[in-house]
């Protein structure tokens, strides 16, 4: 499995204290901000069934 | 007054929330602060903790501000408090460098096409979607968040197997990557063992072990704890170990985790006699924290615990002692732990556990069971023992805090020691405690001083019961963590706590030290 062949460069969602871990230890790595979705639940799942439907 | 407001539709990730929490608690008349998710269970902690939570009903989108102070000055004070909400501090951003924060996945790839891994840990309502689409750009997915439905789980990991990719998670704490450490890790060195690990923790303390031995190693695969149940059927667990027996960088693979579903045993071991079947000259050393251990098994070494696993994977590394003589050495080192005991003076009362890792809480129950008996627990090895109200334990009790029901909207123990240091002070005054167990793990992306807030509760327990209590731990991290093994340990043992060299020896002693008889 590739994974295991490349020193990891890392795209971080989340906590900036696992993106700090990363920078720490001299690991490429880009942050990506989450901005949750003001979407109800249901509108969510519909937009997941519509996006696991596209060709 | 110790009252609670509810905020409503409000969203904060963790850390935004521990520096309001932070923030709020400096404003004057304040004595205590607190901004947690609206959760059943954070109402229940403001409640034990003597706030007023009456005809309160939040919403998980609603957040719980608590606050202590003077009765006149509440009102005044919460609506300062609110205030910081509506504009809450940001951390520092200087370890972000001008131009390194993306707003989508997509932005971020343009900008770094060669990334291989996301590492994903947002709320876990919205992990699906993002881990997902992560996927779809091929890339493999550590997935640190928890409370990711099981058909989520499932739906991702079969893609990525269709996709040669891996779904690390979700729940993972801990993956390591040619020496790398993802999520919560210690500083690696490398050598050519490969480890494939249903237990962040589990692997944590392995890898520890292995490093103070003068080994490392070079990957510690995590999947998650639901991996290996009939539902997920072992996907990512068994990919991984694919992987590791066609590496040829790898001569000893350790498996670690929960004993599995009885059909993903069977195709573990098929696997691995399969391999031994065409000669792929690599040992396999495997762990399942809980079963007695096969010790018949030719095509693989079982062992018990997870310093007994790190033994026997060093042993099979160098050559120099075979694998039953170190099986013998570390059983005499346990047995003096009886006689330790013995000096120490046994102590009447319960044991009370405060652990953050929850593999190294599991194995401290399988440790202290057969000398204490029943082992309460709100993560229990006997489903019967489970506690239902965590913060009130009965007999002895062994809590997990990193469990999922302390860290909903809430840092992860790790992170924020304060709710686990405050409990152990708690219980640890309480007379019918009789010794006290504890875990302390290092390493990147943990709390900068984990053993400060810690020694702080030990201290003051030991100023108010003295030798009445023994507290007992173990620190599941290397001199070359960024806290620095030595100087946690100084500091704990400073308090007065005794510090054994691994988790399995800290509950084995810790059980020795309670005066059966006498309850």
């Amino acid at each position: 499995m590739m994974l295991m062949k490349k020193t990891p460069i890392v795209i971080n969602l989340g906590l900036d204290a696992l993106k700090d871990a990363l920078k720490q230890q001299g690991v490429e790595c880009r942050n990506v901000r989450f901005i949750p979705p003001i979407a109800s639940k249901e509108l969510l799942q519909k937009i997941r069934l519509l996006r696991s439907a596209k060709p | 007054m110790k009252g609670v407001k509810v905020i409503s539709g409000a969203y904060y990730d963790s850390i935004t929330l521990m520096l309001v929490s932070q923030d709020i608690s400096k404003i004057p008349g304040v004595r205590e602060a607190s901004v947690s998710l609206g959760t059943p269970f954070n109402l229940h902690v403001l409640k034990e903790a003597g706030f007023e939570c009456r005809d309160l009903n939040p919403g998980p989108e609603d957040l719980l501000l608590a606050l202590d102070t003077d009765e006149e000055d509440w009102e005044a004070l919460s609506q300062k408090a609110i205030a910081i909400l509506k504009y809450p501090p940001k951390k520092e951003e200087g370890t972000l460098e001008e131009g390194e924060i993306d707003y989508s996945l997509k932005a971020a790839l343009s900008l770094s096409s060669q990334a291989n891994i996301m590492l994903v840990s947002i709320p876990g309502r919205y992990a699906y979607d993002q881990a997902m689409e992560a996927l779809r750009a091929g890339l493999h997915v550590m997935i640190f968040s928890d409370n990711v439905t099981i058909e989520e789980e499932l739906t991702l990991k079969r893609y990525a197997h269709e996709h040669q990719l891996l779904v690390m998670g979700p729940d993972c704490g801990t993956s390591i990557v040619r020496g790398v450490g993802l999520g919560f890790a210690n500083h690696c060195v490398t050598a050519p063992v490969g480890i494939v690990a249903a237990s962040g923790t589990g692997l944590q303390e392995v890898h520890v072990q292995l490093t103070r031995k003068g080994v490392g190693i070079l990957h510690g695969i995590g999947t998650g704890g639901r991996d290996l149940q009939k539902a997920i059927g072992g996907i990512s667990f068994l990919d991984a170990l694919d992987a590791m027996l066609q590496d040829d960088e790898i001569q000893v693979i350790g498996l670690i985790g929960k004993p599995p579903a009885n059909e993903v045993w069977e195709q573990i071991q098929t696997k691995i006699a399969n391999a031994k079947k065409v000669s792929i000259p690599k040992e396999v050393v495997v762990c399942l924290i809980g079963a007695e251990p096969n010790m018949e098994a030719m095509a693989y070494h079982a062992c018990a615990d997870f310093e007994e696993t790190a033994c026997v994977i060093e042993a099979l590394l160098k050559n120099q002692a075979s694998v039953e003589e170190v099986r013998q050495d570390l059983h005499r080192s346990r047995e003096n732990l009886k006689d330790l005991a013995g000096k120490m003076g046994k102590r009447s009362g319960w044991l009370r556990g405060f652990f953050t890792g929850g593999t190294l809480c599991y194995e401290a129950q399988l440790k202290a069971m057969p000398a204490l008996g029943e082992v309460y627990s709100n993560a229990p090895v006997d489903k019967k023992m489970i506690l239902n109200d965590p913060l009130n334990p009965i007999g002895h009790a062994l809590i997990d805090y990193g469990d999922d029901i302390f860290t909903q909207g809430k840092l992860h123990p790790m992170m924020d020691p304060s709710l686990r240091s405050r409990m152990l002070f708690q219980q640890g005054q309480n007379k019918d405690t009789g010794v006290i167990l504890f875990d302390l793990v290092l390493g990147y992306g943990c709390h900068p001083n984990p053993a400060e807030a810690l020694s702080d509760a030990i201290r003051k327990v030991k100023k108010a019961r003295g030798d009445e209590v023994h507290i007992i731990g173990s620190i599941c991290g290397v001199e070359e963590d960024p806290q620095i093994l030595s100087k946690q340990q100084n500091q704990l043992e400073s308090a007065g706590a005794i510090i054994a060299a691994s988790n399995a020896e800290a509950a084995l002693l810790a059980a020795y030290c309670v005066e059966v008889e006498q309850l």
